[in-house]
């Protein structure tokens, strides 16, 4: 396979379910064993899948649940990458705001009661979007398709479109978690930098958590143009 | 039930929630303004609402909740509309 390949295009609706995985594998990362989507709320992987699933056709917009907001690259006309953008708080409702209306849906209630008594460990992981800021999430590329630089040419194409439909950005922010450092490294050689750092020292959170932490970067739009240009 | 009837009960469920005695409900309060107002203080809000006033929320209504002004309309539909 050559880089020639693939296509980049905008979600549709027969991705879905690549979309949903994606979502929840893109969480778990290279590191991680278990999925916050699911874990954090006392679900089963497949039961947060089919939640989210679910979720796709509403295109609440402001965060990664919303199929409107995925770049997709397909390979023999099947999708194997793929990342989400949005810009934070564009229509005064936060991503966190827009992601909490959907699990309150979709979601088992127990699943909203399970969560609550695991609080004291999601506050410790807790990092906070800018509003006005460009936010990548859900950077997933299927194994046999690694290494094609897939994800800074989906990132690229993000960028080229808000900037092309005149949104005032000139940040990029993102998450990851503070263990995948080879993410972490990743991303710093494509311009970002550390902007904000959480740990949570409970002795319980990798049950719920695939890290003990996570960081918020942070690059310049125009830097990022360069740095994934290169 | 009366606007201020509303705003009183919404102001006992915030102080409660998120634990803030001496909090005055105004209508451009937002999630930025509240100290523990966050993902998950805001589920147990959101559920204490539809519990207090007995109705449930409509996806696209907690969707465009920008601010309190914003919920109060809501629950002032639902309960008088």
């Amino acid at each position: 396979m050559t880089d020639l390949n693939y296509t980049i295009r905008r979600a549709k609706e027969s991705d879905y379910r690549f979309l949903s995985e994606a979502i929840l594998k893109a969480d778990i990362g290279t590191t991680g064993t278990v999925s916050s989507y699911a874990a954090l709320f006392g679900i089963t992987y497949d039961q947060a899948r089919d939640a989210i699933l679910a979720m796709m056709p509403e295109e609440v917009e402001g965060c990664e649940f919303s199929p409107f907001h995925f770049l997709v690259a397909e390979y023999e006309e099947k999708p194997v990458a793929c990342i989400c953008a949005w810009i934070e708080g564009f229509d005064g409702v936060s991503s966190w705001m827009a992601r909490s209306a959907l699990m309150q849906h979709y979601y088992p209630k127990g699943a909203l009661d399970f969560v609550q008594t695991k609080k004291h460990i999601a506050d410790k992981m807790m990092v906070h979007r800018t509003d006005g800021v460009l936010q990548f999430e859900s950077a997933f590329v299927a194994e046999e398709h690694r290494g094609h630089g897939l994800i800074t040419k989906l990132m690229k194409a993000h960028i080229a479109k808000f900037l092309l439909q005149q949104y005032p950005v000139s940040k990029v922010e993102l998450m990851t978690y503070s263990d995948n450092i080879t993410a972490i490294r990743t991303y710093e050689k494509a311009g970002f930098a550390v902007t904000a750092q959480t740990h949570c020292d409970d002795p319980e959170v990798l049950q719920y958590f695939p890290g003990t932490g996570m960081v918020l970067m942070e690059a310049q739009i125009m830097n990022l143009m360069k740095g994934i240009s290169q | 039930m009366n606007n201020e009837e509303i705003t009183n009960k919404v102001q006992d469920i915030l102080r409660a929630v998120f634990q803030a005695p001496e909090l005055v409900v105004r209508p451009e309060m937002t999630a930025n303004d509240v100290d523990k107002w966050d993902s998950l203080t805001h589920l147990t809000m959101i559920a204490k609402v539809e519990e207090v006033f007995g109705f449930r929320f409509k996806l696209k209504e907690m969707v465009k909740m920008k601010n309190v002004g914003d919920m109060l309309t809501i629950i002032n539909e639902k309960m008088n509309g």
